[in-house]
């Protein structure tokens, strides 16, 4: 029954749900073992407490709240690219889409459990509901993340209704899940249109709800009075760094994908080319940002700011600022500008160098401001310990996992927008025509 | 003309998939209670009050949209499902 996929136009989407090799069983393994030890690490600092991360007086925040902001910042891959290029009806978009959508939805769980695990009496989570503040930016982080999470996921649901009442007509073992997920999808043009209204709704919540999230999330750093947080561009500043980190991380998972389960005949070498460009203004935004951000600091000269800043630039955080300037700037414009290096592997090594570059970011905002404490305390240093990498590399992996398990079940690429796009390719022209002057369109 | 049958276990997973969206609309219901404790806890605090109003007025509604939409959907496409079988003549 489930050998029927072979016949079809898209066999190679199928494969992976109806064909499992040993590589995947290997990869799974592999990633369990790791999170069981993440688990462990995670464990043992519920039973010790805090003490045995790398947290201290003053650096009270560390690892877990740079990870927070990092995988929040990530999940703006999805949902507001995906949204953005359906909505600017993007043709080049439709294999994208979905594996955009995909990140979103499990690096924000993985994100939003950061800051429970940075409490070190996770059970204390629950004094939210019976004692939070509205008024308190922490706050606001839980409500924006749980309908960005919310909206995301149902972003990602609806359109792949279509793929899975396919998967359900292809029979199984697994029809019963796919009957339930499916909703009665017949493909009918009234069941459509339904969804199409459906999703374009969407696509115009999903971009403010994206955007207001990490506006929000630098809220918690730029609402206190602290050198190096209370900025005023904290807010744009997150956001296009959010983009700029989410867009490398969907082509480090496409390519990565596109490897592995031989998707070369849909992600192509033109859709990493405009992906790559997208990349490229997004590094010179956040430059832009960053040296406007240390200008206005250094030219105040307040001798609190230039604390903290010099501890950046010449102190003991050099290292990793000079390391965040050399991975998203110098590398990816170097890559990105020359027809020569902007090929997949120098895009997948610019890629790699911004999601390092970019976490390397989230570290410098939120250590040194808490390494530098205004009052009479000696400056801090923060080193973290097993414990903390332990389940940082714990959310890697789990974010892995998820991606790998989600891509057993359900196809990867958005099958029914592909076959649309093969429908509507006069319709695209016709389009096209419509834009340029004096030429008549084919009604 | 093609033809539609539903499988023998249609029902049972019609009524789980109800049941899902029962449990959608009681999370975005319950999550629209918390905030309103949280509004009454600021009121009874007698701290920032308007500020906590403002903050629920733009999150409440973006949970019951998002459940509407849901709700929209799932009707919209069971109703057309429910139409083809009808017309034939296999709903029985």
């Amino acid at each position: 029954m489930e050998d029927k996929y072979k016949n079809e136009l898209d066999v190679v989407l199928y494969k992976p749900i109806y064909e499992t090799g040993k590589g995947f069983y290997y990869t799974v393994v592999i990633l369990l073992m790791v999170l069981i030890w993440a688990a462990y690490t995670f464990i043992t600092q519920v039973y010790y407490g805090l003490g045995v991360t790398g947290m201290n007086q003053p650096v009270s925040w560390g690892f877990y709240i740079v990870n927070f902001v990092f995988f929040i910042g990530i999940s703006h891959a999805g949902t507001l690219i995906s949204a953005i290029l359906r909505l600017s009806e993007a043709e080049w978009r439709r294999p994208i889409t979905r594996m955009a959508e995909i990140i979103t939805a499990i690096v924000l769980a993985i994100g939003g459990l950061m800051p429970i695990i940075d409490l070190g009496r996770p059970d204390r989570v629950l004094n939210v509901f019976t004692a939070g503040r509205l008024q308190s930016p922490l706050l606001w982080d839980v409500t924006s993340i749980t309908a960005y999470f919310t909206a995301s996921t149902v972003y990602l649901y609806l359109p792949m209704i279509p793929d899975i009442a396919k998967l359900r007509d292809r029979g199984g073992k697994l029809t019963w899940f796919y009957n339930f997920l499916s909703w009665g999808w017949q493909g009918t043009p009234k069941q459509k249109h339904t969804l199409e209204r459906a999703i374009a709704v969407l696509m115009v919540m999903v971009i403010p709800i994206a955007i207001s999230v990490h506006t929000v999330i630098s809220y918690i750093f730029s609402m206190t009075l602290q050198p190096g947080w209370h900025s005023t561009i904290f807010g744009p500043y997150f956001v296009v760094g959010a983009i700029f980190s989410g867009i490398a991380a969907l082509m480090i998972v496409m390519i990565v994908f596109r490897k592995v389960y031989h998707l070369e005949n849909y992600l192509k070498e033109i859709h990493f080319n405009y992906l790559g460009t997208l990349l490229l203004i997004m590094s010179f935004l956040w430059f832009y940002f960053t040296f406007s951000e240390y200008l206005t600091g250094i030219f105040g000269a307040e001798p609190n700011e230039m604390k903290t800043i010099m501890y950046k630039f010449t102190g003991p955080f050099a290292p990793l600022f000079w390391g965040m300037v050399l991975c998203n700037f110098v590398i990816p414009v170097i890559i990105l500008s020359f027809k020569k290096f902007k090929k997949i592997p120098g895009i997948l090594f610019a890629s790699i160098t911004v999601v390092i570059g970019m976490w390397l970011e989230r570290l410098i905002i939120v250590v040194p401001s808490l390494a530098n404490p205004r009052l009479e305390i000696p400056q801090g240093i923060y080193v973290p310990s097993l414990v903390e990498w332990s389940i940082f590399i714990g959310g890697i992996a789990a974010f892995i996992l998820g991606y790998t398990i989600f891509a057993k079940f359900f196809p990867l690429i958005s099958i029914w927008e592909i076959e649309e796009g093969r429908k509507e390719i006069h319709q695209v022209e016709d389009r096209i025509h419509s834009y340029m002057p004096d030429v008549e369109v084919n009604q | 003309m093609k033809t539609y049958k539903k499988s023998y276990f249609a029902r049972p997973v019609f009524l789980a998939q109800l049941v899902s969206m029962f449990l959608i609309w009681l999370l975005v219901t319950g999550i629209a209670l918390w905030v309103s404790n949280l509004v009454y806890l600021s009121l009874d605090l007698n701290d920032a009050f308007g500020a906590s109003i403002g903050i629920s007025i733009v999150a409440v509604p973006i949970f019951f949209t998002l459940a509407s939409i849901l709700t929209y959907v799932f009707i919209g496409l069971h109703k057309e499902e429910k139409k083809i079988y009808n017309s034939n003549g296999d709903d029985k």
